[in-house]
């Protein structure tokens, strides 16, 4: 099925290279169309902050799409994670304990005095304890629901799409129980570092970003899990017949990919001061696009990091430029759907186009 | 002779057997068992009224939920038929809105909207060979997009009167001893109509054996012979034009058309499906099978307030069926593989 296809990993430097020319190319063209508006301070700094969330939803949605599968239920992981963070991060900055009744009470009931309490907390080492633990938490739920994914995809053996459906139903179902459909919000100053700080000149998410993209990178081509998820993702029943534990595989990629949410999660509950069911429902869409627009195939085995985050980065540009020229979200839905289904059709139709010219190419000789 | 005559008896008991020991029949039996259950926490739940109510009102369900039978049996994927719907639903009303019809004319004209939609879906699925799912993840952003982005008002609250007339239509009414009138809604008697079609169809044309063929092995399929760009069209067509055909019905239901509402339903639908045992992969399942499948998850969705559980909850039972009911019906393939017998044939 995909003997035509081009070889992944050989010609490395220049698919990459033709993916930074692209962006370029895009990014000077929506540059020249409104200088003064897309090359603005705010409006840089805007995509900066904005880019990182969607950014390892992406990376949540590769690593899995790299092993043969798809998660839809990604925008709910990191809801739900987002939740459950907000919860600790309330209760144990204004009671010093993990207080889960408030979980029952519905935790936005708390009076207004005592919000601008918690809001105005000094960074000190209680502080940072609070944050660690409240960050933990987002990577634990996260990586709860990733496991649970992984389970039902690789021992259960529903398939992908399915399997994700009902978890994202689930997900944020159990999201909507917790509260109830309202927003939770005003966290202490301090935490909203994460989300909308600086470092050195530098936003903390993009450094976050950046860490998660070295990360992922690493994993997936320095190390052994990140070797086997190629090779199950390439040839399934070739990768069981050289020794390798298909399912085991399986599971740790949903775990990363859930994990990754979590993050994800944290970085939107930081950056926007509130979390809510529904928060970066758009993102499911747009991520898919983005890991195949990064060339990584749906069938599984291909892709690399730098490519996605080159289209990570060309996508947020593009989006911007719709943002200047005013487009409403119902038109850029339309324009993302047809972007997906063009690439896709291009990336399946391009290398078949290519060997049957090189076939007829070698006939005439 | 009398040999004979055991075992012919023989096989008659095991094929009934086997009917009996069907998934469909399971189903049955958990849909009465569940309706029990609620009678007997509420009992308002079982009467003829409240009955003949569920048949009519998940008949909308149930039209869509056969279109994406027949697109999930033949191995593929749809998730943009609501998309279809909604768009198919606008058109037909905003033109009525202009130009006088009658009923007909609309159902009509939805399904020849929805068959379009669709057969974009089969253009790409066949000739581009693109993933069913990627391919209606974005036609459905499409469809909806477009007609949101087009349409300067989306909403329509006046609605011509004789749309609302076909759901009030019933056949063998009769009046109750409390004074309410039951009767079979034409709802009801045009989804079984559908259904009917549907299944004699899947199992006395050629067409229908190649869906079936093509669901069970694509390959097989192609050097038997079947013309699979046919088949592809006619499926993707078909979920369009019984799209259409719902959205109508909604119409004549809720009598106002909002963008967003018929949307929410899609994996209720896709859940409905899986749960009447249609195979994942394609190639196997019944239209009987995915009607109880729309049953119990109609009941569900509206009896968890009769038994007093918050309405916040839905999703999660929601969420939670899909993943039990994929989750028997995907491990079930791997113990029948394990024990080298299959459990539902």
């Amino acid at each position: 099925m995909r003997e035509g296809a081009a070889p992944g990993r050989g010609t490395g430097f220049t698919r990459t290279g033709t993916y930074l020319l692209a962006f370029l190319l895009v990014f000077t063209l929506i540059s020249l169309l409104n200088p003064k508006q897309f090359l603005s301070l705010t409006n840089i700094q805007q995509m900066a902050f904005q880019l990182p969330e969607f950014g390892v939803l992406a990376f949540a949605m590769m690593v899995v799409m790299v092993s043969g599968g798809i998660d839809l239920s990604i925008i709910s992981v990191s809801t739900l994670s987002g939740i459950a963070a907000a919860i600790t991060l309330l209760s144990v900055a204004s009671s010093g304990n993990l207080d889960l009744s408030l979980i029952l009470k519905g935790i936005m009931a708390g009076e207004d005095s005592a919000t601008a309490v918690v809001q105005q907390m000094p960074f000190d080492l209680r502080m940072l304890l609070i944050i660690l633990l409240t960050a933990s938490v987002a990577l634990a739920v996260g990586g709860l629901c990733g496991l649970l994914n992984g389970i039902l995809v690789a021992v259960v053996r529903i398939p992908p799409i399915l399997a994700t459906l009902g978890t994202m139903k689930l997900f944020e179902g159990i999201a909507f129980v917790v509260t109830k459909g309202s927003p939770i919000t005003s966290f202490p100053k301090p935490f909203l570092f994460i989300g909308s700080g600086s470092l050195l000149y530098v936003p903390m998410p993009m450094v976050i970003f950046a860490i998660g993209a070295v990360c992922v990178g690493v994993l997936l081509q320095k190390t052994r899990l990140g070797f086997t998820i190629y090779a199950v993702g390439m040839n399934a029943v070739a990768a069981r017949f050289s020794g390798i534990r298909n399912w085991g595989v399986l599971v740790r990629t949903y775990l990363v990919s859930g994990i990754l949410a979590g993050v994800a999660g944290l970085l939107i509950m930081s950056r926007v001061d509130s979390v809510k069911v529904g928060y970066g429902s758009s993102y499911l869409l747009q991520a898919v696009l983005v890991v195949i627009l990064g060339g990584v195939s749906y069938l599984g085995g291909k892709g690399n990091i730098l490519d996605v985050v080159l289209s990570i980065l060309m996508l947020r540009v593009i989006s911007s430029g719709f943002n200047i020229a005013g487009l409403t979200e119902y038109f850029r839905n339309v324009i993302w759907g047809s972007l997906l289904v063009v690439v896709t059709a291009a990336n399946n139709l391009v290398p078949v186009l290519a060997a049957r010219i090189a076939e007829r190419r070698a006939d005439t000789r | 002779m009398s040999d004979a005559t055991g075992a012919r008896r023989d096989t008659a008991w095991r094929a009934i057997g086997g009917r009996l020991r069907s998934h469909e029949m399971y189903l049955l039996l958990l849909i009465v068992a569940y309706c029990l259950i609620v009678n007997g926490i509420n009992s308002s739940f079982l009467t003829m009224e409240n009955i003949f109510d569920v048949l009519k009102s998940s008949s909308i369900m149930s039209t869509m939920a056969i279109g994406v039978f027949v697109v999930m049996l033949s191995g593929g994927m749809d998730i943009s038929f609501t998309a279809i719907a909604t768009v198919s639903m606008f058109v037909t009303v905003r033109l009525f809105q202009l130009f006088t019809g009658d009923l007909l004319i609309a159902f009509v004209l939805a399904g020849v909207v929805g068959m379009v939609m669709g057969s974009v879906n089969a253009i790409l699925v066949h000739f581009c060979r693109l993933p069913t799912l990627i391919v209606t993840l974005g036609t459905s952003s499409i469809f909806h997009g477009g007609m949101l982005a087009l349409a300067r008002v989306p909403y329509i609250y006046t609605v011509p009167r004789y749309f609302s007339g076909f759901s009030k239509q019933t056949l063998f009414s009769w009046t109750t001893a409390s004074g309410v009138t039951v009767g079979l809604s034409a709802m009801t008697v045009m989804m079984l109509g559908i259904a009917l079609l549907t299944w004699a169809l899947l199992r006395y044309s050629a067409l229908g054996r190649g869906i079936y063929a093509l669901g069970g092995n694509p390959e097989a399929a192609k050097r038997a012979g079947f013309n699979i760009m046919r088949i592809q069209f006619f499926v993707y067509c078909y979920v369009g034009l019984l799209s259409g055909l719902a959205s109508i019905q909604y119409v004549s239901l809720v009598r106002h058309v909002h963008p967003f509402n018929l949307m929410d339903i899609m994996l209720d639908i896709i859940a409905a499906v899986v749960l009447g045992g249609t195979s994942l992969t394609g190639g196997r399942g019944t239209v009987w099978g995915t009607l109880l499948g729309v049953w119990m998850i109609y009941l569900i969705r509206n009896s968890l307030v009769l038994m007093r559980i918050p309405s916040y909850w839905d999703s999660v039972v929601i969420g939670l069926v899909i993943v039990v009911s994929t989750g028997i019906n995907s491990y079930g393939k791997i113990l029948s593989r394990a024990g080298g017998k299959a459990i539902d044939a």
